[in-house]
């Protein structure tokens, strides 16, 4: 078997394992019948060697800032000032060096050289700082030092960079105090979306773990800075409705682009928060109009809905590339329910339910089926509370659909029972 | 051996990010240099402090005396807005701050402050001066710190901890802090700090 096969097969089980359609176990075995590794040695190595770069980059760093800490008082102010400077231009020289030898294409390298130059800048900002006695905020601090720290990010096409400066700016936004303050942490986190793309669209894809972390840490960031911005704006639901469904897009992006993974469910929460919120927001929308709609002058920024914008452009232009054509229909949904009236929203929850009751049923998805099946039972029993009708009839009618449910389920599972295919030898028997 | 034109250009232009991380960084020590050269000379009292949140790690928290001012803009600003607060020479030579602008004024000394609320015109409000640190050597800080406590032990106008300011275009920096008749150090020192 030839090594592209070798990668499409692994690609394959991923998926396959993704849509419940095999077991864990069973992709195990696959993997090994065909001598699938996940990680070779080589790689293993690789990723020690980066891991080791990167502690060794912010250990010196934070030694360097620990040694001028100590303030030197026996060197006059002009001598801490022009000293000010060392720990940065080492960085810079480092950053030079790495660029301009073979060594700008070492993982190893980059990060570390990057990790060095982040602890290196704050150890030159701590010691001008403090020589010239400069208290400021934190805020302060922590915003020059992740702009001064980005263009090095960029350079180094550092991953960790980005960790780095989403870190900063997280706690940056974290301490503001203003809404328009606040809001431009999306022009800070915008920034890096040029090297967040080249991240996504690059030829060679990042390993699996590296992509959940940068999903994790960004969907934490901008789940913080909503939190903030709501703290301050003392929030109506309009402002909800809309910080909701930008960041269950959000989180459905991250979910697209980290993909079929062999990674246990629980460390792959973004699809199901991003559909949890967006379910959640769309029950909501079938009883009024959407007051994301009146809100919109209120939060009156482009820059949220720009960012909303370009986030479903991005899903979009995501799942046109896997040519997943489903989903790419089912994330229009938050346009229905923006359009803004209750009847549309009842009728994406009633599409939603129905496609996933048929796709599961296609697939044998237990799981996507009583999910959809859920959304319908949900949403029938909520309309049959506002309908205006004798209470007899909405007993009867929560009766029907609770034994419409279970009768569903029976037959699913007497289908479920009844073997399809004749028994093959396990593959565990095999293998020994 | 010809050098690639793709590597000039990586040179280039990294050459021009690092000179711009570098002069930002030298603008900052430029501008606090001169303020400290060419600053006006103040002294601001320091007010009584809580001893328990005087001292955090190797520096001296300074709180001064009368951080509040009457807002004199003409439009309601937001906590934590920038304005300017003008200085004022008084008895015995200490300053303190006279009123708060929304416009930088142009014959008396002044600096920038951040709201602690939201301020209306003619309304007393608080706010946050950016030099609120004294650092210092680690083995100094901590008899520093008891120095600085004993010596503001007093009620507020009565203090005999102040800080000796320069001030210029709205940037304050602390030239020393003293204590009666000795600087922080010198107090520090005297106390068994090394």
């Amino acid at each position: 078997m030839s090594k592209s096969h070798h990668r499409w097969l692994a690609k394959e089980l991923a998926a396959w394992e993704e849509e419940s359609l095999i077991t864990e176990e069973v992709s195990r075995l696959l993997q090994h019948r065909y001598g699938i590794t996940s990680r070779s040695a080589e790689e293993n190595a690789s990723r020690t060697s980066v891991i080791l770069s990167l502690f060794g980059g912010l250990l010196i760093g934070a030694g360097i800032i620990t040694l001028f800490a100590f303030n030197w008082e026996q060197l006059d102010r002009g001598e801490r000032g022009i000293i000010a400077f060392l720990p940065l231009l080492a960085a810079q020289a480092l950053t030079l060096f790495v660029l301009r030898t073979g060594r700008k294409d070492s993982t190893a390298w980059r990060e570390g050289s990057a990790a060095f130059f982040f602890m290196a800048l704050a150890g030159s900002m701590g010691i001008l700082f403090q020589t010239y006695q400069i208290g400021g905020t934190l805020r302060d601090f922590l915003l020059m030092w992740s702009l001064l720290s980005l263009p090095i990010v960029y350079w180094l096409r550092s991953l960790f960079g980005t960790f780095l400066y989403t870190i900063t700016i997280t706690a940056w936004c974290l301490l503001t105090t203003m809404v328009s303050t606040t809001l431009a942490y999306l022009l800070l986190q915008g920034l890096l979306l040029p090297l967040m793309l080249g991240f996504a669209f690059r030829k060679t894809p990042l390993p699996r773990i590296i992509k959940h972390l940068f999903g994790i840490l960004h969907g934490l960031s901008l789940l913080l800075f909503l939190g903030k911005l709501l703290t301050l704006q003392d929030a109506g639901e309009g402002e909800w409705t809309l910080a909701i469904s930008l960041l269950s897009l959000s989180y459905l992006l991250l979910a697209q682009w980290v993909g079929p993974t062999a990674i246990p469910s629980y460390f792959r929460p973004f699809r199901r928060i991003g559909l949890a919120f967006l379910m959640g927001m769309a029950f909501f929308l079938t009883y009024q109009n959407s007051p994301a709609i009146d809100s919109l002058s209120e939060l009156s920024s482009p820059l949220v809905l720009g960012t909303l914008a370009l986030t479903g452009l991005l899903l979009s232009a995501l799942l046109a590339r896997q040519k997943r054509w489903l989903p790419l229909l089912g994330w229009t949904v938050p346009l229905l329910l923006f359009a803004g009236h209750p009847i549309l929203a009842n009728l994406a929850i009633a599409l939603i339910g129905t496609a996933l009751i048929m796709k599961g049923s296609a697939l044998g998805n237990s799981l996507a089926v009583n999910v959809g099946v859920f959304l319908l039972a949900v949403l029938a029993i909520l309309r049959f509370f506002d309908a205006d009708l004798p209470l007899l009839i909405k007993a009867a009618g929560f009766i029907g659909v609770g034994v419409a449910f279970l009768t569903f389920n029976g037959i699913r599972a007497r289908r479920k029972a009844k073997p399809t295919f004749p028994p093959t030898s396990s593959p565990a028997k095999e293998l020994s | 051996m010809t050098i690639p034109p793709t590597k000039h250009l990586v040179s280039f232009g990294f050459l021009a990010t690092a000179l711009l991380q570098l002069a930002i960084l030298a603008s900052c020590l430029f501008l606090w240099e001169t303020t400290l050269h060419h600053g006006q000379v103040l002294k601001l009292r320091c007010a009584p402090v809580d001893p328990y949140d005087a001292f955090r790690g190797r520096y001296v928290s300074l709180r001064l005396e009368g951080q509040e001012a009457t807002y004199e803009g003409r439009n309601t600003r937001k906590r934590g807005s920038t304005v300017f607060a003008t200085l004022q020479e008084g008895e015995e030579g200490f300053a303190h701050f006279a009123a708060l602008t929304a416009r930088a004024p142009k014959e008396v000394p002044y600096v920038r402050v951040q709201l602690l609320r939201d301020a209306s015109p003619q309304q007393k409000v608080a706010f946050r001066v950016p030099f609120d640190r004294y650092f210092l050597n680690e083995k100094l800080a901590p008899e520093a710190e008891i120095a600085y406590r004993e010596a503001n032990r007093r009620e507020p106008g009565q203090g005999r901890a102040w800080v000796e300011l320069r001030v210029r275009h709205g940037i304050g920096i602390i030239e020393s802090v003293q204590l009666e008749n000795e600087s922080l150090e010198e107090a520090a020192r005297r106390r068994g700090g090394t």
